[in-house]
C-alpha cells in the first residue's frame, strides 16, 4: 500500500521534528478506534479503510504498545500483540471482554499513521500500513502487589496466519496414528533413523 | 455542572507552582553529526501541575489536606485544580466579586462560574483538536501570551490551555482577538462559549502520594502533583 501523503506531510517529516499519530481500528461491533494521543479524541476523515467521515479515535493513553509489523517475505506468518491499558478500559473493549471472545475473533484490525502540522492539525491523509485479523483477547497482570500493571492483550494475525493444525505430512508413527489411532504400520519407523539406539532383543 | 472535589490552592497556598505540558517525544537516536530527530506521538500533550511545599499552619488546613488526600483515592478521583496564579493573568490582584472557589475542598457545582474581571466570549466555532480561537476580549490588562485559560466543556469538563501567541487584538477593550494556544481543544467550542482567564482550572487526578507530615504535632507541610484526567464519568 503506497503512502498516500502530500508534499505538506512529507515536508513535515523532512523537517526533523515530526508529530505523528498512530491509529488502531478494530472492526468489531461496535467499532474500537484508538490512537496514541494523550487526553484527547481525534476526528479523522473517511477513506477506504475508515468509512465514517469524522470518526472519533479515542486517546487517553488507552493504547500501551503498538507492535512492530513486518511484510511477509518467505517467512513465517507473523502474529503481533496490541497492548491496551486494562485499568480503565473503554466501554467497547469491556463489552467484548465480558461477552463471548468469539465476537472479536476474525475482526479486521488496521494500523494507520498520520502526521500533524506544527499547530497539531492533521496534515496528511491516513496511511493504513498494516491489516490483520484479531484472534484472542487476554488479560495480563504483572508487577508486585504494590504497583501492579494490568493490560489487555489482543493477539492479531496477518492474512497468512492460521489456527489450523499442521498437515499430516510425514511417514511417522505420530502422524499415522492421528489419521488412524490403532494403525501400527509405522510403529518401527523411528528405528530406521541414523543414530537410533536399538534395544536388543527387540 | 457536576460536583467535584477541589484542590483549594488559595487555602493551601503552596510555595511553588509548576504547570507544564508533558509530551511523549520519541528520539531517533543521535546521528553521526550529533543531530537527533524527534517525534512527538502525544498529540499535544497533557497537563501536569506540581504544587511545592504548602505550610499547613492551622489545624483546619491540616484537616482539609487530610480529607482531600483521602478523597483522592490514590489518583482515581477526578479533582478540579485551580492554578490561582493571578499575577500572571490579565487581571488586577484583587477580585472584583468575592469568589469562594479554591478555598474549600469541595464544589457542589450549584454556583456556576461567571466572569469576574475578564470577559472573553468565543466568536466562531472551533472544532475538536483546534489550536486557534477567535473571541472578544475585555480585561484590565492586555494579553501577551503565556496566560492560562480554561474552557468548561459539556462532556470533558474544565480543561486548561495556555496562550502561545496573540495573533491580533488582545488589548482588553472588547476587541476581537485571535490567539494560538496549546494543548489542542479537548472538545469543540461553540459561539458564545466563555473563556475563563480569571481563575483557570483543570480537571485532574492525583499523581503519587500527597500525604502530609505534621511536625511537633502542629505544623504540617505537604506537596502534591496532579496530571490531567480523562473524560469525567
Amino acid at each position: 500500500m503506497a503512502l498516500d501523503w502530500d508534499d505538506v506531510a512529507l515536508a513535515q517529516i523532512e523537517g526533523g521534528g515530526v508529530r505523528p499519530a498512530i491509529l488502531v481500528r478494530i472492526a468489531t461491533d461496535p467499532l474500537i478506534r484508538l490512537w496514541t494521543g494523550a487526553v484527547r479524541d481525534l476526528a479523522i476523515g473517511s477513506d477506504t479503510v475508515e468509512t465514517t467521515d469524522g470518526a472519533i479515535y479515542q486517546g487517553m493513553g488507552v493504547l500501551n504498545n503498538v507492535p512492530a509489523v513486518n511484510q511477509l517475505l518467505n517467512g513465517q506468518a507473523e502474529r503481533v500483540e496490541f497492548r491496551m491499558s486494562g485499568a480503565a478500559i473503554t466501554g467497547e473493549i469491556a463489552a467484548i471482554a465480558s461477552t463471548e471472545a468469539a465476537d472479536i475473533r476474525g475482526a479486521k484490525v488496521n494500523m494507520g499513521l498520520l502526521v500533524f502540522d506544527s499547530n497539531w492539525q492533521i496534515a496528511s491523509p491516513t496511511a493504513w500500513l498494516w491489516e490483520g485479523y484479531a484472534d484472542s483477547l487476554s488479560v495480563d497482570r504483572q508487577g508486585d502487589a504494590k504497583s501492579p500493571t494490568r493490560t489487555i492483550k489482543l493477539s492479531v494475525g496477518s492474512l497468512m496466519t492460521g489456527r489450523r493444525r499442521p498437515a499430516i505430512g510425514y511417514w511417522t508413527d505420530t502422524d499415522q496414528r492421528q489419521r488412524s489411532a490403532d494403525d501400527t504400520f509405522f510403529d518401527r519407523v523411528r528405528q530406521y533413523s541414523i543414530q537410533t539406539t536399538k534395544v536388543w532383543p527387540v | 455542572m457536576a460536583a467535584f472535589f477541589v484542590f483549594p490552592t488559595r487555602l493551601f497556598k503552596p510555595s511553588s507552582l509548576q504547570a507544564r505540558l508533558l509530551g511523549a517525544a520519541i528520539s531517533g537516536g543521535a546521528s553521526l553529526t550529533g543531530d537527533t530527530q524527534l517525534a512527538d506521538i502525544s498529540g499535544g500533550g497533557r497537563w501536569a501541575v506540581d504544587f511545592g511545599a504548602s505550610d499547613l499552619l492551622d489545624p483546619a488546613i491540616v484537616k482539609a489536606w487530610r480529607a482531600l488526600a483521602a478523597a483522592a483515592d490514590n489518583g482515581v478521583t477526578q479533582i478540579l485544580v485551580p492554578l490561582a496564579d493571578r499575577l500572571h493573568q490579565p487581571v488586577t490582584p484583587t477580585l472584583t466579586t468575592p469568589d469562594p472557589f479554591g478555598l474549600s475542598i469541595y464544589d457542589d457545582g450549584l454556583t456556576p462560574w461567571g466572569p469576574d474581571q475578564v470577559t472573553a466570549t468565543a466568536t466562531s466555532i472551533a472544532a475538536l483538536g483546534e489550536t486557534e480561537l477567535h473571541f472578544t476580549f475585555t480585561a484590565p490588562r492586555a494579553l501577551v501570551g503565556g496566560e492560562h485559560f480554561s474552557i468548561l466543556h459539556a462532556a470533558w469538563g474544565w480543561r486548561l490551555h495556555i496562550v502561545t501567541r496573540v495573533k491580533s487584538g488582545g488589548v482588553g477593550s472588547g476587541d476581537a482577538t485571535v490567539i494560538d494556544f496549546r494543548p489542542p481543544l479537548r472538545e469543540a467550542v461553540a459561539i458564545d462559549d466563555l473563556l475563563n482567564f480569571d481563575s483557570p482550572r483543570c480537571l485532574m487526578r492525583l499523581d503519587g502520594d500527597m500525604s502530609e507530615v505534621v511536625e511537633l504535632q502542629r505544623f504540617g507541610t505537604a506537596s502534591a502533583r496532579f496530571v490531567e484526567a480523562g473524560k469525567p464519568a
